[in-house]
């Protein structure tokens, strides 16, 4: 299997400060990689370059062959790459069904005078946009919580829905920015679960970021660990388990905290 | 609204004391009392001055007898103490008037305000005690009303505020046919007769009494309907709202005809701004000129004079071309100009848009008024002679023409708003609007979703402009200024962001309201400008909030956010 995604040389700077440091990156096809690191090492930022928020200072970025250079953020959705957010940025005053439905823009054709029109193209496109962001809350558990506003459902459903939302443009490469923030115990274990399944359900590849150092072992193929915007260590978890830097950039601090 | 449970003590009592008194002296001093004191709620009874005065002791005493919290001593005790208080304030500045020479600085601290203050009793101090009685009797009337039930009180303020208006509006009120036929028993020379006064509250308490009541009752029975008897009564009603609005001229003259037509192009351009400001979130206060390039291109092409299009194709004077024919070039241009705008405040947001947007509009009206395009659009003395539009051989030119042209638009405009909103286009727009960034990197494309609403929202408020041009017959550059913008997003504002409804409730209320207060000369925009205030204050979502509002102002049903937060340091 080979690349799907991969980051040459990727470099970000704010003014003086070195956020993304000439971090090469290759993520394999169907892969969980994980990019962890301390607060503030530089891995939101790698993910808001990757989605194309931020434009890059030096290296380049390569998704399914071609370059997401100067690509900017919508048209990096339409080629397949999707994301959630480290606090979860839903449409907090829509529904969860409409939510969904906004996500699947990438596959929405009908233009605004067939809606006024209700012309055969909206009419279909609209049932089975319907049909399949039910079937996706379905999925992710919340098939009962469609008509539920966003901002009403508790912390993890919203989680939940946000991941929904990415799954509704049908990405080849799904980012998670700390999915497990703000979960308890018991659903930390269905998300692990949950997002172990992804890649064989969905045929996706995942990047992840997540602080929590048991979830992120268990479920990770690669990790890359990311410390003041240089890329530290590169590896299977249990190569990084053993690795001299990361434990003294990362887990010994990290170790003792989760005890 | 959010405001914290008040202790019940004896100085906040006199404080309030002091607010009624000095609400008193401001409308007495502001002019506000002696104008309204020739109009009468109730005919020889109660004139609409001294009504104020009432709605104020009674106002206070209730908020009053709230502080008490059911002790019946500081209930009664307490509202008594606030109408004197705000009594004796009142009396020692009307006892000062003359002798301090209060009028050299307030003008309006006339003989008529005393007599209005003191009932017009020979002697000052008779008037005063009279006057601070009343307030107090007055204030315990208001406590009164906080302790009976709910559904009495209710009902008794619904009535009297039916009375209120119904006198208020007689003017407008007898000019509706179906009305006038009655009006000999509601009303007498001016105000409502006593026996009208009192059918007007017997009908509106008991109509409120038995909603209050029996509503829910109704709402379920309509609710559990079966579906095709359920969809016969919503095209009945439909069809029953439709032979209303037709028939309305026919009851009414061209007076009230003519204010229903502004109310029409004020929704036809309210449902334009609507798009722009309720649905994609895009302040835009340069909103008018949009009107006023619909109202231009009809004007252009159709004038008969030197300005008009068909004088510079043929140099014929007296020839034009026909409205049907301008009016999809003004729609069409309106909505070029709406795209064009936009371009440049694409990358803006909030206030900064609504600055630029502002900023534009005002340079497009200096520009026009200015001598630079006079040979094309006329300058200050802009563009007259525009022909009247013609179905066959007929010559649209009554009010009550216009009107039907405008209700047709509008329902047109209507129709494709709802279309719009429930489709892609309008979740676009929405999620635009909750998270920009987030909605582009769903794969929204911002610039072409912010172009279509702009440019459809124009289109609206073109083809307003246009029919109102082809009414008036001329456009001039001021006629399209920044009060116009203002009260479009006002009237969208008040209505209820994002809410259809909400833009016909609005733009009745905005446009139609200070016309019908049009005898209250100058007071009326300051009736106008309380009605925003208060309105902001009280119901900050407008008359008939969308959906969307109402989730908003609801609230997180379930507050774990903040324990699962608590949660993240584990």
């Amino acid at each position: 299997m080979g690349a799907i995604l991969s980051a040459k040389n990727l470099t970000k700077r704010f003014g003086g400060l070195i956020a993304v440091n000439s971090v090469d990156i290759d993520v394999e096809e169907k892969n969980i990689h994980a990019v962890i690191g301390p607060n503030g090492a530089g891995k939101t930022t790698f993910f808001n370059c990757v989605t194309g928020f931020y434009p890059l200072t030096e290296g380049e970025v390569i998704f399914l062959d071609r370059p997401l250079v100067d690509v900017p953020p919508d048209r990096i959705t339409h080629r397949g790459i999707s994301r959630t957010y480290q606090n979860v940025r839903l449409f907090s005053n829509m529904t969860a069904i409409e939510n969904v439905m906004v996500g699947q823009e990438r596959h929405l054709k009908a233009m605004w005078f067939e809606a006024v029109l209700k012309l055969p193209r909206y009419r279909k496109e609209e049932k089975i946009s319907l049909q399949e962001a039910l079937r996706l809350l379905d999925y992710v558990g919340l098939g009962d919580k469609g008509n539920f506003v966003a901002k009403n459902l508790p912390y993890g459903a919203q989680r939940r829905l946000e991941i929904a939302r990415a799954l509704a443009s049908k990405p080849k490469l799904l980012l998670l920015d700390e999915p497990k923030a703000g979960m308890n115990p018991q659903e930390t274990i269905e998300l692990s679960e949950f997002i172990r399944q992804l890649p064989h359900d969905l045929g996706l590849t995942i990047l992840l970021i997540e602080h929590d150092m048991r979830l992120v072992m268990e479920i990770s193929d690669q990790i890359t660990v990311l410390d003041y915007g240089s890329k530290i260590a590169e590896g299977t978890p249990k190569e990084i388990q053993s690795n001299p830097k990361v434990i003294e950039a990362y887990l010994g601090r990290g170790a003792a905290d989760d005890n | 609204m959010v405001e914290e449970k008040k202790q019940f003590s004896w100085q906040s009592i006199v404080q309030y004391g002091i607010i009624c008194g000095s609400l008193i002296l401001y409308i007495s001093l502001v002019g506000i009392l002696e104008a309204f004191q020739v109009r009468d709620v109730v005919d020889q009874l109660l004139p609409l001055g001294q009504a104020m005065l009432i709605v104020i002791a009674l106002s206070m005493g209730y908020v009053a007898a709230r502080l008490a919290a059911g002790d019946m001593v500081k209930t009664f005790g307490g509202s008594a103490i606030v109408g004197i208080v705000g009594g004796i304030i009142t009396a020692l500045f009307v006892n000062r008037i003359e002798p301090w020479e209060i009028r050299n600085m307030f003008v309006n601290a006339s003989p008529a305000l005393v007599e209005v203050l003191t009932f017009g009793q020979e002697s000052q101090a008779t008037g005063l005690m009279m006057l601070i009685t009343a307030l107090t009797i007055v204030c315990i009337l208001g406590a009164v009303l906080f302790i009976i039930p709910p559904l009495p009180r209710r009902m008794i303020l619904a009535g009297l505020t039916a009375v209120l208006f119904m006198g208020m509006l007689q003017d407008f009120l007898t000019r509706i046919d179906p009305i006038e036929a009655i009006a000999n028993i509601l009303y007498s020379r001016k105000g409502l007769s006593p026996v009208g006064a009192m059918l007007v509250f017997i009908l509106f308490s008991g109509l409120n009494g038995f909603w209050a009541t029996q509503g829910d009752t109704v709402q379920n029975r309509l609710n559990t309907l079966p579906p095709p008897q359920k969809r016969g009564l919503n095209i009945g009603a439909f069809i029953a709202g439709l032979l209303l609005l037709i028939a309305i001229p026919h009851m009414t003259d061209n007076y009230i005809t003519q204010i229903l037509f502004m109310v029409c192009l004020y929704i036809a351009m309210g449902l334009g701004l609507n798009i722009e400001l309720g649905w994609a979130g895009l302040l835009d206060l340069g909103f008018s000129g949009f009107f006023a390039i619909g109202a231009y291109t009809v004007a252009v092409v159709c004038s008969t004079g030197e300005l008009g299009l068909s004088y510079m194709i043929t140099g014929e004077i007296g020839a034009s071309y026909s409205f049907w024919f301008a009016l999809p070039i003004a729609v069409v241009i309106s909505a070029i100009a709406g795209v064009v705008l936009g371009i440049p405040v694409l990358r803006t947001r909030g206030d900064y848009l609504a600055i630029i947007t502002l900023g534009l509009a005002e340079i497009i009206r200096i520009l026009v008024k200015s001598n630079a395009l006079k040979e094309l659009l006329g300058g200050a003395q802009g563009v007259l002679n525009i022909a009247k539009p013609t179905v066959g051989e007929a010559v649209l030119k009554d009010p009550m023409h216009f009107y039907y042209l405008a209700l047709i638009a509008c329902f047109i405009i209507g129709f494709l708003a709802i279309r719009l909103q429930h489709a892609r286009i309008g979740r676009n727009w929405m999620a635009l609007r909750e998270d920009e960034d987030v909605a582009e990197a769903m794969g929204i494309n911002l610039i072409a979703t912010k172009l279509l609403a702009f440019g459809i929202g124009a289109s609206f408020a073109g083809l307003s402009g246009a029919i109102f041009a082809a009414q008036l017959g001329s456009v001039f550059p001021d006629s399209f200024g920044l009060l116009v913008s203002i009260n479009a997003v006002s009237l969208v504002i008040i209505g209820g962001v994002g809410s259809i409804p909400g833009v016909v409730i609005g733009a009745l209320v905005l446009v139609g309201l200070p016309e019908l207060l049009r005898e209250f000369s100058e007071f009326r925009l300051l009736l106008y400008g309380m009605l925003l205030v208060v309105m902001m204050l009280v119901k900050p979502e407008g008359f008939w909030p969308s959906e969307t509002a109402r989730r908003e102002l609801e609230g997180p049903e379930i507050s774990d956010i903040t324990e699962s937060k608590a949660g993240t340091g584990a």
